[in-house]
C-alpha cells in the first residue's frame, strides 16, 4: 500500500527528470557550442553537408563536361598557348621577328628581350576536405573565397630596324597581326644619315619596344571555389577572336645536334 | 434493511480499482518517456552513420574534383579570360601610317616619327616648303576621324635646306 501510494509521485518524478535532464539536451543544445550537437543539429547540419555534397557533383559533373570539350580540341588549347605563352619563349621571339622582317627585305639590327616585370603568382592555400565522423566542429578553415589564379607577367621586346618605309610599314603591320599576344608601346623612326651604315636614300632606322606576355600554368588546384566550375561549358570565343584577327603564325625552333671543339674558333 | 450490505470490504474494492488506474496512466508515461529517450540515442546514430556517409562521399568527390584534368580546364579559363583583355589592346600602326598618307599634302613629308602606347599619341616631324604648306598641312590633320587632337607645336626655318621644319601632336581617337 504504501509502495503503491509512493511509486505514482516517484513515476511522475522521475519522468520530469527524465526529460527536463536528458531527453531535452539529447534534442538539443540550445545553440550552445560547448555542449555536444542535439538531434536537431545534427539534422540541420546533416542537411547543409546534403546541400554541399550536391554542389561539389554537381561542379564534377560540369568540370567533366569541360574537361571532354578541351580533349576534344587540342588544337584550341595550343592556340591559346600560342597566344599567350606559359614561358617568355625568347628563343621563337628571336626568330620569329627576324624571319618576318628578313622576309620583307628588312635589315634586323638588334633585337632585346628585357627581363619580365609582372605580378608573382599568388600563394595557393589549401583546404583540407570534410573530415569523416567530425560532427561538431567546422569542416573548412581559414580558406579564401576563391582558387587564386596566376596573373600574365610581361616583359619588353626592343626591336631595331633599318629598312624603307614601305617595308617598315608592312612589318609593322605583320606584328601587329602576329599570333601571340604583343602591344607596340613606342615607336620611333627617323631618317638614316647617309655617312651610317646604309648610303642608300630613304633608309629608316626603326627603334620599337613591344609589350608582351606569357602567363605561368596553374600548378594545381586545391580548391573547388572558382566561377569556372559554374559554367556549362568552357568559352571558347577568345580561340576563334584570336584565329579571325590575328594570322600570322608562331612558330617554335627546334633544337639542333651541336658540337664544338674550341668554343672561341668560328 | 435486508437489502443493507453490512460487509466492509466493498468500500475498499471501489476506492482501488481507480488508484490503480490512476497508477497505470502514469507508468504508461513514464515508460513512454524511456522509450523516448532511448528512441534520441537510436536516432542520434542513425544520424552520425548519415553524417559519416555524406561526408565521406565529399571527401571522395571533392578528392576526384582537384585530382583530375580540372588543372587544365581552369587554366584554360584563365587563360581565355586574360586573352581576351590583351586582344582588345594596342593600335594597328600601319593603319595610322596609311590615314597621315591619305591626309599628307604632296610635296612635304616626315622627318621623323614617334609613336607613344600608352598616350595613343603620334608626335611626326614635317618638313614644308613653306609657311602656307604648314597650315594646309595642320587642317589637313584635324579633319581626319582618326585623330581627335591636333597640336601644331613649333615651326621653324630650316635656311640650309630652305624647309620649314614644324611639330605635331596628334592624340588618336
Amino acid at each position: 500500500m504504501k509502495i503503491r501510494l509512493l511509486l505514482a509521485p516517484l513515476l511522475i518524478v522521475m519522468s520530469v527528470v527524465m526529460a527536463i535532464w536528458f531527453i531535452y539536451p539529447a534534442y538539443t543544445n540550445g545553440g550552445d557550442s560547448l555542449k555536444p550537437l542535439g538531434i536537431k543539429e545534427k539534422r540541420e547540419k546533416l542537411k547543409e553537408e546534403k546541400e554541399k555534397l550536391s554542389k561539389i557533383e554537381g561542379k564534377t559533373r560540369r568540370m567533366s563536361a569541360m574537361s571532354s570539350q578541351l580533349r576534344s580540341s587540342a588544337e584550341d588549347q595550343e592556340a591559346l598557348r600560342n597566344y599567350l605563352p606559359v614561358s617568355m619563349g625568347e628563343e621563337s621571339l628571336f626568330d620569329n621577328i627576324n624571319f618576318n622582317a628578313s622576309s620583307l627585305g628588312i635589315y634586323v639590327a638588334g633585337i632585346t628581350v628585357l627581363s619580365p616585370r609582372g605580378v608573382p603568382s599568388p600563394a595557393v592555400v589549401a583546404q583540407e576536405p570534410a573530415v569523416p565522423g567530425d560532427l561538431s566542429s567546422s569542416v573548412v578553415t581559414g580558406m579564401p573565397a576563391e582558387i587564386p589564379m596566376p596573373k600574365e607577367v610581361t616583359f619588353e621586346t626592343k626591336i631595331v630596324l633599318l629598312g624603307d618605309y614601305p617595308k617598315i610599314k608592312d612589318f609593322l603591320g605583320k606584328m601587329y597581326l602576329y599570333r601571340r599576344a604583343n602591344e607596340l608601346t613606342s615607336l620611333e623612326v627617323k631618317k638614316m644619315e647617309k655617312s651610317e651604315a646604309s648610303s642608300a636614300e630613304g633608309v629608316l632606322q626603326v627603334d620599337a619596344v613591344f609589350k608582351m606576355a606569357h602567363l605561368q600554368e596553374l600548378d594545381k588546384i586545391t580548391n573547388v571555389e572558382t566561377p569556372v566550375f559554374e559554367k556549362d561549358s568552357l568559352d571558347k570565343s577568345v580561340v576563334s577572336e584570336i584565329r579571325s584577327k590575328k594570322n600570322v603564325e608562331v612558330f617554335y625552333p627546334d633544337p639542333v645536334p651541336g658540337g664544338k671543339e674550341n668554343l672561341f674558333a668560328p | 434493511m435486508a437489502n443493507v450490505n453490512l460487509s466492509a470490504g466493498a468500500g475498499e474494492d471501489f476506492g482501488g480499482s481507480s488508484s490503480g488506474g490512476g497508477l497505470g496512466l502514469i507508468f504508461l508515461v513514464f515508460l513512454i518517456v524511456v522509450g523516448l529517450y532511448g528512441g534520441t540515442f537510436f536516432y542520434g546514430s542513425v544520424l552520425d552513420k548519415d553524417m559519416e556517409k555524406v561526408q565521406n562521399d565529399y571527401a571522395l568527390a571533392y578528392s576526384n574534383l582537384v585530382s583530375g584534368e580540372a588543372k587544365e580546364v581552369v587554366d584554360f579559363a584563365n587563360r581565355s579570360d586574360i586573352s581576351k583583355g590583351l586582344l582588345s589592346k594596342g593600335e594597328d600602326t600601319s593603319k595610322i601610317f596609311s590615314e597621315i598618307e591619305r591626309v599628307m599634302l604632296p610635296g612635304i613629308y616626315l622627318d621623323s616619327y614617334e609613336y607613344k602606347g600608352d598616350e595613343k599619341s603620334v608626335s611626326v616631324k614635317v618638313v614644308c616648303n613653306n609657311f602656307d604648306e604648314v597650315g594646309k598641312q595642320l587642317v589637313n590633320f584635324k579633319s581626319s576621324d582618326m585623330f581627335d587632337l591636333v597640336r601644331g607645336n613649333s615651326a621653324l626655318a630650316d635656311v640650309a635646306k630652305n624647309k620649314i621644319i614644324f611639330s605635331v601632336d596628334l592624340k588618336i581617337k
